[in-house]
């Protein structure tokens, strides 16, 4: 910085360094406090027996690993981060993925009402508030027993089945459910990848001979890499730490679709154990960082 | 072709030909019927229910009437968690557009070293700290900063997981404005908050769009913070207003939850709209969440 | 109205680069000065520290009776035109013109009110609800002159400012603001790369290299005695001859042949001595015999260049050109003989680069310059 300039070097805007950190700061505090500083100060208060109510609410005792000796050996932390797993396999990984790609590929040369009348439907179910597609969703695959006396929309017209859905198929039930309302943004994602590849590559291909399903493994997907992660990425970090599935099933029957941001809130909130809950939340932001950093890492493989 | 020269029958291979892309045009069809009526059946009963007088479990419209409206207006329960929705929304937006444009603004102006690798970082951040990660850390700091069972805190929570996007997207557009703009008002005697009020916002105004209704629509719908920071129920936004009255015991009265739901819903859709008349769908697909 | 004083100025930018080292130079008041120099020498950098949009790491700037070497840009008093114009693109003309007046607290009607009269001044008339987008690339530059005549500056401050026009309006344009500087008698400091347009433009100039001013003075002074071999090779739309010699005798020899010695330098040479003889190409003749003293040549080719031609030529000293008039070029492959004028060619010092002789016919006003 040269000497005796006013507030340090200057930007084009004339902005010094002090006007710099200035702007800065608002934000970065507002991210530092309630971004930053929970993920940290999470790891601390998981090393204690902190709770809402009860004797330990006013004596917190520090209990070293004693949560996370509990999560992993308990069953119940297991159990749950299983079956989170196989929900994001199936309805992200596979579901969203798959079918979100389908769905560009087939739209890919449509243009006129019909395509934007089916792309708008389907981002509708992205974007309508979560709190009201669950009550949707249940309405949907009512069957007459359980809390809804009525039958739903589905049962309706397969017509008499009486499968009581939410009961008796709840994990194909919520995955189904995640597919119908993710799946939009795969399709976006994945339409723009198929947009940005040079119609001379298709063409060649398909001049070739090459058949639908070749063109895709041969062009396609290898042009798309960079599309794919990113979605891969993106949704299975929001699959994993979705909390509708407690709108829907709140985690039952059972602990069947107790996913771990269910059990994270049950843990902490309906039990009260906020030392463990604390624990379970590092549990969470670690196995987030691990699809982050895994991802990066591909990406940059790839490159 | 002369109509003379065409074969009395087309050759075998021809119609084999023709048979096979028909069916291919059969089979598109019903593969986007049923692409259709899988979107669309669970999405039927909020666009009809809440126009019958006697909604059902099953989409329909038995007995049309409006009155579905006016009833749930009158539920006190129904306009006061609208209008905490409309506080939170913009609450947040106003806080994310303000902080997230004088940060992107200073990390596009001013060099710091290593400013990328930053931004990266933060970024990263947002996407692993999630509301559901970190709801019990996040509780116990707005328990201990005083800021739970406020609209304020649950504004701040929000606004801290935005913020990165926002600056990220919006350093963006201003990495794109030329320099000698702000050089020239600089000449002119014009100070950074003249600039930034004078041209810099006006030249970045989509940019500040985005960020506003992106941040509205995700708060809007928001479940989980408002539903662990807030617990007094004259604090509720719609989203925990609409579960508790479906979640809480009893016969859920279908009339309210659809007509709220739909009323619910409606902005959200039409922020969508007008982000993807004005800005095509970029801009949204990349932000969501 | 003000003088500009520059002294001693030095930046160094924070990657190193040494864009301006020591910058000695006065611009009296009222004055065109144009700074001219090939490209990346530090001309933008010198008028953005003018300007304040720099910060200097030595050097003091005067402009008047102040010094403004710590101030920010505002309170200088400037007005800068870049090259790229920066007319915000949110604002009509009449918003764009009247935001220095905004700036300086004028209120809404006589910021107006000015920026019309500016507007109609400088040919705007017409336009002045238009967005920048909606004007030709002559019109904008204008706009951009508007918006400097209209915050009332001690100086104007111009980079490039007629490089993004074609040809044509470059030649307008370049009246207009010989004309508007006319009117205006307003300190003017204007960045080329063009020296036709230092030329045609300016009181007097400065030609940079490398962050250092090799030469101040008139564009006539300048063109006819560059004062060292760098400003010799840079002016002049073809470039001055420059040959190796030696002082022999009353003349110089050029490889096997000979010139008669430069009148300027008569008297302040010495026999033997290595200098360099700088003819320029319109300056020297050629003949079909030997003449006097003369140095023999061959055609290589020739080009036209409209109203005459340009030969080019093979001597025993290496490559040299010639402008003739139209109804005598030569064929290639002739021989021919140059003869230099003595009163137009210049002797440079082969260690140096320093010009022999006077730098100029008004000695003293440059003595700034060269170093
Ligand atoms: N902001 C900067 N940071 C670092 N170096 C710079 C900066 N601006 C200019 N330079 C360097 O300083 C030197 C002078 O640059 P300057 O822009 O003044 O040249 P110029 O004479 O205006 O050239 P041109 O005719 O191409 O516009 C160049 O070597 C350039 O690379
Ligand atoms: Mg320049």
């Amino acid at each position: 910085m040269p000497p005796g300039v006013p507030g340090g070097a200057a930007s084009a805007a004339g902005l010094s360094r002090r006007w710099a950190v200035g702007f800065l700061t608002p934000a970065m505090l507002l991210i530092g406090v309630f971004l930053a500083f929970p993920a940290i100060w999470t790891i601390y208060l998981g090393l204690t027996d902190f709770r809402l109510l009860g004797p330990q609410a006013l004596h917190t005792k520090f209990v070293g690993l004693g949560n996370y000796q509990q999560a992993l050996t308990g069953g119940d932390f297991l159990h749950s981060l299983y079956i989170t797993v196989v929900y994001v396999l199936l309805s992200a990984v596979i579901g969203q993925c798959v079918f979100g790609f389908t769905l560009a590929w087939v739209f890919r040369q449509w243009k006129g009402p019909l395509r934007r009348v089916m792309e708008s439907l389907i981002i509708v179910a992205w974007i309508v508030p979560g709190s009201v597609v669950a009550f949707l969703w249940l309405a949907y695959l009512q069957g007459n027993i359980g809390p809804l006396t009525e039958t739903g929309t589905l049962n309706t017209i397969l017509g008499g089945i009486g499968l009581n859905w939410w009961l008796q198929l709840p994990m194909l039930s919520i995955v189904i459910f995640n597919i119908w309302r993710g799946t939009a943004f795969s399709m976006l994602l994945f339409g723009a990848a198929i947009q940005a590849i040079p119609p001379s590559y298709i063409e060649t291909a398909r001049v070739a001979g090459a058949s639908g399903w070749q063109l895709i493994r041969d062009v396609v997907i290898p042009r798309s890499r960079g599309h794919i992660l990113t979605n891969l990425l993106l949704i299975s970090l929001w699959t994993f730490n979705d909390f509708t599935p407690f709108l829907l099933t709140g985690g039952g029957p059972g602990n069947q679709t107790q996913f771990l941001p269910v059990y994270v809130y049950q843990q902490a909130f309906q039990q009260g154990a906020l030392g463990y809950g604390a624990a379970l939340s590092t549990l969470v932001l670690l196995i987030n960082l691990l699809i982050a950093l895994a991802y990066m890492r591909i990406l940059k493989e790839r490159r | 072709m002369a109509e003379g020269t065409l074969p009395a029958a087309p050759p075998a291979a021809d119609t084999r030909w023709l048979v096979r892309a028909v069916i291919a045009r059969v089979q598109l069809y019903v593969f986007i019927a049923l692409v259709a009526a899988f979107f669309a059946l669970p999405m039927a009963w909020l666009v009809l229910s809440p126009f019958d007088a006697h909604p059902t479990l099953v989409a329909g419209l038995a007995h049309p009437t409006l009155a579905n409206f006016a009833d749930m207006f009158r539920n006190p329960a129904v306009r006061g968690s609208l209008l905490n929705s409309v506080l939170l929304a913009l609450g947040t937006m106003v806080v994310v557009v303000a902080t997230a444009a004088l940060a992107a603004y200073a990390l596009s102006r001013v060099h710091v070293p290593g400013h990328n690798v930053i931004l990266y970082v933060l970024l990263l951040f947002s996407s692993v700290v999630t509301g559901s990660a970190a709801m019990v850390p996040i509780f116990l700091l707005a328990y201990d900063l005083h800021i739970i069972n406020t609209i304020t805190g649950v504004v701040l929570v929000l606004a801290g997981g935005l913020l990165p996007a926002a600056i990220f997207i919006l350093k963006d557009f201003m990495d794109s404005t030329p320099a000698s703009y702000e050089e020239s008002a600089r000449v002119f005697g014009a100070g950074p908050f003249q600039i930034l009020r004078d041209i810099v916002v006006p030249l970045v105004r989509p940019g500040l769009a985005v960020i506003a209704v992106w941040s509205m629509v995700t708060v809007w719908g928001n479940f989980l913070t408002p539903f662990i920071l807030l617990r007094d129920p004259s604090l509720t936004p719609a989203s925990v207003q609409i579960y508790s009255f479906y979640s809480a015991g009893g016969t859920a009265n279908l009339r309210l939850i659809s007509t709220f739901g739909l009323l619910y819903t409606l902005p959200v859709v039409v922020m969508y709209l007008v982000v993807q008349n004005r800005y095509g769908f970029r801009f949204y697909g990349g932000i969501k969440h | 109205m003000a003088a500009i004083t520059i002294s001693q100025l030095t930046k160094v930018f924070a990657n190193g680069v040494r864009a301006l080292r020591d910058v000695d130079l006065t611009i009296a008041d009222g004055e065109f000065f144009a700074l001219l120099g090939p490209s990346g020498c530090g001309k933008t950098t010198l008028l953005r520290t003018i300007a304040g949009l720099e910060a200097p790491n030595a050097g003091r700037i005067v402009i008047g009776e102040r010094d403004v070497t710590r101030m920010p840009p505002g309170p200088r008093k400037v007005a800068m035109v870049f090259q790229d114009y920066a007319l915000y693109p949110h604002m009509d003309v009449t918003d764009n013109i009247a935001y220095p007046l905004k700036i300086q607290r004028v209120g809404r009607a006589a910021r107006r009110q000015r920026a019309l009269e500016t507007g109609s001044h400088l040919g705007l008339a017409g336009m002045m609800d238009r967005r920048p987008a909606q004007l030709s690339g002559g019109q904008q530059q204008r706009v951009a002159l508007a918006r400097a005549v209209a915050s009332h500056p001690q100086v104007f401050l111009f980079d490039e400012p007629l490089s993004n026009l074609d040809a044509r309006l470059r030649m307008e344009a370049r009246t207009f603001l010989k004309r508007l500087h006319a009117d205006l008698r307003i300190t003017t400091v204007y960045v080329t790369h063009d020296q036709s347009e230092a030329l045609a433009l300016a009181d007097r100039m400065a030609v940079m290299d490398g962050g250092v001013i090799r030469q101040v003075g008139s564009p006539v002074e300048v063109f006819q005695r560059p004062a060292n071999l760098f400003v010799a090779s840079f002016i002049g739309s073809t470039p001055m001859n420059l040959l190796d010699a030696r002082v022999d005798g009353g003349l110089v020899r050029v490889g096997p042949d000979a010139a008669s010695i430069p009148e300027s330098a008569r008297g302040l040479v010495q026999e033997g001595e290595p200098v360099v003889l700088g003819v320029r190409p319109e300056y020297a003749e050629l003949h079909p015999q030997r003449v006097a003293e003369s140095i023999a040549a061959r055609v290589v080719i020739t080009e036209h260049l409209g109203t005459a031609f340009l030969v080019d030529l093979e001597t025993a000293a290496g490559p040299v050109q010639v402008v003739v008039s139209e109804e005598s070029p030569p064929d290639t492959g002739d021989d021919v003989f140059v003869l230099t004028n003595p009163q137009r060619s210049l002797l440079y010092r082969r260690d140096t680069g320093e010009l022999i002789g006077p730098a100029s016919s008004l000695a003293g006003l440059a003595t700034a310059a060269a170093r």
